[in-house]
């Protein structure tokens, strides 16, 4: 599924930790992980199986892990 | 006993258990003091375990499945993932259909709806060559817009509206193709097959003078960018949301309107992803606007604003009929989570319509460009006052109304400079 996570890491302090949370996240199970917000925003999104979706939850720099979800015109 | 009526409810909470196991089953009935139903044709069997609680309330457990549905308070929710083996507990979140409602007016309540200005007020501007309107909506007045003053339009200003698209051929608007993107893959071109976004593009941006003669438009002057977001049916993920979120910030744009959302449910959380973009936005001078939701139905219920309204760092805008009454849809703070900032005009609300004519529809969506619009107005006199100050002022100029509760309608209605 895919997800989008929300991370708890400052603006300027994603260059210096960028690897190692890659790692992490990769380790707890994140698939073809997006970075493109990541500096930016601290956001990220993957694709992780349900099986690993505490896994992801569980890791100290993780806010949240929130699946993309359908939005619709109010 | 007849449960058979059991099986309709739409309960706030989905669970996700690690194990199959029948103990999922104790465990729930455990924390919401509950006892199971016994073996009944209509709603029981070996794949589904009904927990009747004392308060009125149901839960039901998919024992194949590892999976149950229940309304959770916040200390159940917290309970549950001490005690059990909890893989996720997330809020059902409800999909619908797009709420867009047609409001049929007769001409005679349609006059009644608008304001006619005095001649002088006609001639604010001798030099202006701006033809000036001699009908406005009564909306500019509740708004405290002066629809004459043809200096107060939202010049320079960049607004941003996420939603079904626009149509680029509609006489009441201006807005430039290169300013325009879509995130629908499905729909690549700009052009609105809903109506939707047409309808909010033209409450912030509609022409000073519009073909049908009555101005609906707040900030006519504004260089407005469109990002299509939701499709044809006025559906949309997350994921090109947040993607238009960033392109809108990018192009400059210094108010992002969202006439979108999906519903949350009371005492859940409000979105961390749309918190986290929100919030560095808001530093950096960029204003997001969003709808608070329209399933209230006043006075049976009352909905929990939803995301990305919920979110702190979004400035979330309920809906007030024509005489300053809080509609019967909108969503209001019941949670102390999602609350509620300000309110707008957002009922029987005139705008454009994709192929040239207008339509009068009601919603939260409706009464959220109001305030992008009215926040442009505030940008083109003071272009310092951008991001949270932006925001102060909108709320602390806000025309409080009485009868009108902080929880349903904020500070009150939007007020223009």
């Amino acid at each position: 599924m895919l997800v989008h996570i929300t991370l708890n890491l400052k603006e300027d302090e994603v260059d210096a930790r960028r690897e190692s949370v890659l790692e992490a996240l990769h380790r707890a199970g994140l698939r073809e992980i997006d970075t493109k917000f990541l500096k930016r925003y601290s956001l990220l999104t993957g694709h992780v199986d349900r099986k690993h979706l505490h896994d992801l939850e569980r890791l100290p720099m993780v806010v949240a892990v929130e699946p993309d979800g359908e939005v619709v015109a109010m | 006993m007849n449960t058979s009526f059991l099986s309709s409810e739409a309960p706030a909470h989905i669970i996700v258990f690690r194990k199959v196991t029948p103990e999922n089953v104790q465990l729930l009935a455990r924390v919401l003091d509950a006892t199971p139903q016994p073996a009944d044709a209509d709603v029981q069997s070996v794949t589904r375990t009904v927990l009747s609680l004392r308060n009125g309330v149901h839960a039901r457990v998919y024992n194949q499945l590892g999976i149950a549905v229940a309304t959770l308070t916040p200390e159940q929710i917290y309970e549950l993932r001490q005690l059990g083996d909890i893989l996720t507990i997330t809020p059902d979140e409800e999909r619908r259909l797009p709420e867009v409602r047609p409001v049929p007016v007769t001409d005679e309540e349609s006059t009644a709806l608008q304001i006619t200005l005095h001649p002088a007020e006609l001639l604010a501007d001798p030099q202006s060559d701006v033809v000036p309107v001699a009908r406005a909506e009564g909306t500019f007045r509740q708004i405290g817009l002066d629809p004459a003053d043809l200096t107060l339009t939202g010049r320079n200003v960049r607004v941003a509206v996420l939603d079904t698209g626009v149509d680029l051929t509609h006489p009441d608007l201006n807005v430039q193709v290169e300013n325009t993107r879509s995130f629908i893959a499905e729909e690549p071109e700009i052009d609105d097959h809903h109506g939707h976004g047409t309808h909010c593009a033209g409450v912030i941006a509609g022409s000073a003078a519009p073909v049908g003669g009555v101005r609906y438009g707040v900030a006519p002057d504004v260089t407005l960018f469109v990002a299509k977001v939701l499709n044809k049916e006025g559906r949309g993920r997350d994921s090109g949301i947040l993607d238009a979120i960033d392109w809108a910030a990018a192009q400059g744009a210094e108010v992002i309107s969202l006439s979108l959302g999906s519903p949350r449910s009371k005492g859940s959380s409000f979105s961390a992803r749309y918190e986290a973009l929100a919030s560095r936005l808001l530093d950096r001078g960029v204003l997001l606007v969003a709808a608070t939701g329209n399933d209230s139905a006043r006075p049976d219920h009352i909905s929990a604003v939803g995301n990305p309204a919920a979110c702190p760092s979004v400035l979330a805008v309920t809906a007030v009929d024509h005489r300053d009454r809080i509609s019967t849809f909108g969503g209001a703070d019941v949670d102390g989570i999602g609350l509620v900032d300000l309110a707008a005009p957002g009922v029987g609300v005139l705008s454009a319509w994709p192929g040239g004519g207008v339509q009068r529809l009601s919603g939260t969506s409706m009464a959220t460009p109001h305030v992008a619009g009215v926040a442009a107005l505030y940008l083109q006199v003071d272009a310092t006052c951008t991001g949270a100050a932006l925001w102060r002022r909108l709320t602390d100029r806000a025309r409080p109304v009485a009868g009108l509760s902080r929880a349903d309608a904020g500070a009150g209605i939007v007020q223009a400079p």
